[in-house]
């Protein structure tokens, strides 16, 4: 679960797995869109609102127009767009729609937010 | 009596048989509830089932003749218990009831009668149970089939539904595809299922999607709800194609732009229309008051119902100029509005507006608002007539002097003024506040040159006066009156004589583009004829030029050239012109030159002397004005020749202009009309 940890014993505490991951991890997100639409651009930014104020900066989003590289799409089997692929840390997760209920993106990507600082360091 | 089970209703009993069944006799004497008939033959029994069904059916083994007999009655029974009645389990018998299986029994005929009807009972109910069980399946096999009818209905639905549905599971997968999903997708719903679509995130009913796969980019509206497949939780989403529709939006929106943008440039035009009619108005030299009459009366046609234009008057008080009324019928409360007593006390909006300098704008006038805005009942009953539901405000303000305000309003309220209407009316109000102030300075202008050329006039005229005496005095001693004089005496003199005649020069000089200035000269025209003109100039002159070691060239055509002007005028011009050039020319020559050029006279003075710097040449018309000062002095001129000479040619009715290379040369070119039109004396 703790995939290479080289943290104190402390942090790796069984019960808390999913902010475990979280806390550590770096996220890889792709977006898959189709041109310059209108629905393109609302994604972007409900996206980039999300990544701003849940992944604390630990994140890396690859936007990636389909019609530039229907490879790319062909390969992750995309069907509509806006998808948002996050590929890293496990599981796979994918979302499609305009992104624009942040809690649902997380539930959907099995994300779960930043617990603050301050709470980092007193939780177990 | 036998315990018999319960039955419902009357049992029916067929025996088959030739001979007499004591025991079943009985058993139907005894109890009500057993019907008993009785046929000889398995074929009748056939028959009679046929037509009358019965609950058991008792067949006497010994009636029997061969053993396949019973075959014929067995598709008969018809949900009947059949009972083989015989002695014993003989030998012929045992096939009979295995070749019925569970529907035939053995009725033993040795049994006692109370066995015999338990039998009979027991046989009576395993039919009627038999018959429920049938009713239940075959309204079991009408339910599966309504369900499958109803299943048949629903996925026709589904299957036939124009939208793409798709059941996706809490990670995103495809559960189920329907017909237009996989057309959609240009997929098979085979390889559709277990597909990763996405765990679908909106806000609201719908969002939009873009189909890349497509080639074509569709766009579909996709609408989720939440559901469960196979007891998980799961959505339902349906995928409409909107490419259509989105594409007539986009039709639809560029149609309304492009209305939008045809509106405003419509609206640009109209206004740019109006401030360029206004500013035409404006740029004429009106009275301010007239200016603003007429522009009181441009606002009220064009911009608004009605306008008023208000002055500050020279005691500093706002006072209302002009309040004009689209609408011809009102003029006469237009007029009242006008001579309404307006006092400082009144606070009204326009002493604010030009206190602060700021444009109001009420959009929508309030009943509260007009009674802080008016004097009293008569007033606002005024403002009532015209008409005052929007009203806007706008200082006019020019070099930083509030000189009045207009007010603009709209008598509908349909019509109410806008930032737009607003800007428009500021733009002009400049326009007009700039236009009036320049009226005004203009005005002061005119009048202090006028005042200045009269001055001029009464001095020069007056210098003359003593140097007519300093003249004649010395004109007196060169002459040896009253003493002759030495030599020495003599050329001193003469030394006055001459500066007294150059003071006279600068005086007349002076004089005459005072009097020019002062719009106090007229023209006498006269035949004139050109080359006796230039010839009496270059008579004047040619001793200056010989003094000063240039040539004086005449250049006339040979035939005679006449023309209608002022001859005085036309020789000051020509002195004046070839004088400055013999002054301002240390070597070579001036040419003086006469032509008929497209129906004008074309007088041409052209000198080999120092020129003028092309920064100079537009100002040399200008009165007092010298390239160099210093030069002044040395030449001993006023400053004044060229003003005149340019005075005196547009009197003459023609102009004059002038090239030049520095260090190479000038030369004036005047061109005057052939005949001049009389002067209105």
């Amino acid at each position: 679960v703790h995939d290479g940890l080289a943290r104190p014993a402390r942090e790796c505490h069984l019960s808390v797995p999913h902010r475990w991951r979280c806390r550590l991890g770096h996220y890889i997100l792709k977006l898959f869109v189709t041109g310059q639409t209108p629905r393109t651009r609302r994604a972007i930014a409900n996206l980039q609102r999300i990544c701003d104020e849940d992944l604390n900066g630990r994140y890396e989003l690859q936007i990636i127009d389909v019609l530039e590289h229907p490879e790319q799409a062909e390969t992750e089997k995309i069907l509509a767009t806006p998808t948002l692929i996050k590929q890293l840390p496990p599981p796979l997760r994918r979302v499609i729609g305009d992104l624009s209920d942040k809690e649902k993106v997380l539930l959907g990507l099995d994300v779960w937010p930043h617990l603050p600082d301050d709470e980092r360091d007193a939780s177990p | 009596m036998p315990i018999l089970p319960e039955l419902d209703g009357a049992v029916q009993v067929l025996l088959v048989t030739r001979a007499p069944s004591p025991a079943l006799r009985r058993l139907a004497e005894e109890d009500s509830r057993f019907e008993l008939s009785q046929v000889g033959s398995v074929a009748t029994a056939a028959d009679r089932l046929r037509a009358d069904p019965a609950d058991v059916v008792v067949i006497d083994a010994n009636t029997l003749q061969e053993p396949d007999e019973m075959d014929r009655l067995h598709d008969g029974l018809n949900g009947a218990t059949l009972l083989i009645l015989a002695e014993d389990l003989a030998p012929e018998v045992a096939p009979l009831l295995t070749r019925h299986g569970g529907a035939a029994c053995l009725l033993p005929a040795s049994a006692p009668a109370a066995v015999q009807a338990q039998l009979v009972a027991m046989a009576a109910e395993r039919a009627r149970l038999a018959a429920a069980l049938r009713q239940r399946d075959s309204e079991l096999e009408q339910r599966t089939q309504e369900l499958d009818r109803s299943r048949a209905r629903f996925q026709d639905v589904i299957e036939r539904n124009a939208d793409a549905i798709l059941v996706v599971d809490s990670e995103g997968h495809i559960c189920f595809a329907n017909a237009m999903a996989a057309a959609l997708f240009r997929s098979d719903r085979a390889a559709l299922i277990g597909t990763p679509f996405g765990f679908p995130v909106l806000l609201g009913e719908t969002t939009e999607l873009d189909l890349p796969g497509n080639g074509s980019g569709l766009v579909v509206e996709m609408r989720v709800v939440e559901s469960e497949w196979e007891g998980k939780p799961a959505f339902i989403a349906s995928l409409r194609d909107i490419t259509g529709r989105k594409r007539a939006e986009k039709d639809a929106r560029r149609l309304i732009r492009e209305q939008a943008a045809r509106t405003a440039a419509e609206a640009a035009a109209a206004q740019f229309r109006f401030l360029a009619e206004a500013g035409t108005l404006l740029s004429l030299p009106l009275d301010d008051r007239e200016t603003l009459t007429t522009l009181a009366q441009l606002c009220a046609a064009d911009l608004a119902d009605w306008a008023v234009v208000y002055l500050v008057d020279d005691d500093g008080m706002l006072q209302r100029i002009e309040v004009a009324h689209r609408d011809p019928a009102l003029a006469e409360a237009a007029r009242a509005l006008r001579d309404y007593p307006l006092s400082p006390e009144d606070r009204h909006p326009a002493q604010e507006v030009l206190r602060t300098r700021e444009p109001l704008l009420v959009p929508h006038v309030e009943p509260e608002q007009l009674v802080q805005m008016t004097r009293d009942v008569r007033h606002r009953e005024l403002a009532q007539q015209l008409g005052i539901a929007s009203l806007m405000i706008v200082p006019l303000v020019a070099r930083d002097r509030g000189l009045g305000a207009i007010a603009l309003v709209s008598a509908s309220a349909e019509r109410p003024f806008d930032d737009d209407d607003l800007a428009v009316a500021h733009d002009l109000a400049l326009r007009a506040a700039l236009a009036v102030d320049n009226a005004r300075l203009f005005r002061e202008a005119q009048e202090a040159n006028r005042a200045k050329s009269d001055l001029l006039a009464v001095i020069s005229h007056d210098l003359r006066t003593p140097l007519n005496a300093i003249m004649g005095y010395s004109d007196l001693l060169a002459m040896g009156v009253p003493d002759e004089l030495s030599d020495t005496g003599l050329q001193r003199v003469d030394r006055i004589r001459m500066s007294a005649k150059h003071l006279l020069y600068l005086i007349d000089e002076l004089l005459s583009f005072a009097r020019l200035e002062a719009g106090h000269e007229e023209i006498r025209p006269q035949d004139v004829d050109a080359q006796s003109v230039i010839r009496d100039v270059a008579a004047v002159l040619d001793p200056l030029a010989v003094e000063r070691g240039l040539a004086l060239h005449i250049d006339v055509a040979s035939s005679s050239l006449q023309l209608r002007t002022d001859p005085d005028r036309l020789r000051q011009i020509l002195l004046n012109l070839v004088g400055n050039a013999i002054k301002y020319t240390e070597h070579g020559s001036v040419r003086l030159a006469v032509r008929l050029v497209d129906g004008s006279v074309q007088f041409r003075v052209s000198d080999t002397g120092i020129g003028i710097a092309p920064e100079h040449l537009q100002h040399i018309f200008e009165p007092f004005w010298q390239a160099d000062r210093s030069q002044h002095a040395q030449q001993g001129s006023t400053g004044l020749g060229l003003s005149v000479v340019r005075r005196l040619v547009q009197l003459l009715g023609g102009s004059v202009d002038v090239t030049s290379k520095l260090g190479r040369g000038t030369c004036f070119t005047v061109r005057l009309p052939q005949q001049v039109e009389d002067a209105p004396s």
